[in-house]
């Protein structure tokens, strides 16, 4: 056998003697991290979900109790929507988000595992997307009734009008940039690397 | 019967950690999240595959998206340079060479390359990257010159 064949184990036995291996002397104080970074991180999330969930559902009453003291019934109609939104946003938060953010399994092979990543982001992307329509449009449209009276008395002739579709388009245009632009580009930004990494595990 | 997993690998785990991390403090958060995975996963393990396997599977596909979180994170030291001490003889030279030769392959030829340099066999391989035995063959071969080529610069065999 010449030098060159040799070669492999010599990289090999270079590689794995390492002076510095501890030979696993750490582990009981890394198992005692670990216990206490997956308490931190399970509470960490759980956090998260309520307090979203709170945030969602903590208007719903009161347009719900507004609904129920308007007078004028278009603006009841518009209180009505508002908290039908409301409670219908957070259940389809609450399900999608279910789905999306469940990381893709660690324990498949490289391959595999971007494969799965590159989906959760197309789903996460076509979800953020989607919230400009299925959530602003509908929850906006019902601040439109409520708001709509309120401005026509304090503006006079068509300023009412005028600001309030002023405004709805501005905050529909907050929602879009907020989702489309910046959390959309991020996650596009992401999906792109995972794709150049996948397609370079591909070529040959 | 988990630390036992991660005393057996704990070596294994931190030559991987060193090869994809510069900074000690981010070679430790490494470590740290590739045994919280193997944690949140080992009730998941099944035996379908072999331990080593299944370990390096998630150890890999935890550094991997690791390494390109703190890319993201930190695009402005992409540059910076780990501050090596001078390695004290021949052997520590050659491992450290061999160490930089490795940081400097492209992530898909990294991983690869660890595997190889554990002593993986082609089939555990395939089981971790899910790459064709044809594909693996090839950037093998080529790497295995590449680290060849490195380790010969700094002393060369002995």
């Amino acid at each position: 056998m010449n030098a060159s064949e040799n070669r492999p184990d010599e990289l090999q036995k270079v590689w794995q003697e390492d002076p510095t291996d501890s030979k696993g002397a750490d582990v009981p104080m890394t198992i005692q991290l670990l216990r206490e970074k997956h308490r931190s991180l399970r509470d960490l999330i759980w956090g998260q979900d309520l307090a979203e969930y709170v945030l969602a559902l903590a208007f719903a009453p009161l347009t719900a109790l507004a609904a129920w003291t308007a007078k004028a019934s278009i603006v009841q109609a518009g209180y009505v929507i508002m908290t039908l939104m409301l409670l219908a946003s957070t259940a389809i938060i609450w399900i999608s988000e279910r789905g999306i953010r469940r990381y893709p399994h660690l324990d498949v092979s490289a391959l595999e595992f971007h494969r799965r990543l590159i989906e959760s982001y197309e789903r996460r992307i076509r979800f953020l997307k989607s919230v400009k329509f299925w959530y602003a449009i509908p929850l906006f449209f019902g601040a439109s009734l409520v708001l709509l009276p309120i401005l026509r008395h304090a503006l006079p002739g068509p300023w009412g009008i005028v600001t309030l579709y002023g405004l709805l388009l501005i905050a529909w245009l907050g929602v879009w940039h907020m989702n489309d632009v910046r959390r959309v580009g991020e996650l596009r930004r992401r999906r792109d690397d995972v794709q150049g990494l996948l397609d370079r595990m591909n070529a040959e | 019967m988990f630390s036992r997993l991660l005393e057996a690998y704990a070596g294994p785990l931190r030559r991987l950690c060193a090869a994809y991390m510069h900074d000690p403090s981010d070679r430790q958060d490494l470590f740290q999240e590739i045994a919280l995975a193997l944690w949140t996963a080992w009730p998941r393990f099944r035996a379908a595959s072999s331990e080593r396997t299944w370990l390096y599977r998630v150890a890999h596909n935890v550094s991997l998206t690791y390494a390109s979180k703190r890319r993201r994170q930190r695009r402005s030291e992409q540059t910076m340079q780990e501050a090596i001490p001078d390695p004290a003889g021949q052997d520590a030279t050659r491992r450290l060479a061999l160490l930089q030769a490795v940081r400097q392959l492209e992530a898909v030829d990294r991983q690869l390359a660890l595997l190889y340099l554990e002593g993986l066999s082609a089939r555990e391989m395939e089981e971790v990257t899910g790459l064709t035995a044809n594909n693996i063959g090839v950037r093998l071969t080529r790497l295995r010159r590449r680290l060849a080529c490195a380790l010969e610069a700094n002393g060369g065999s002995k």
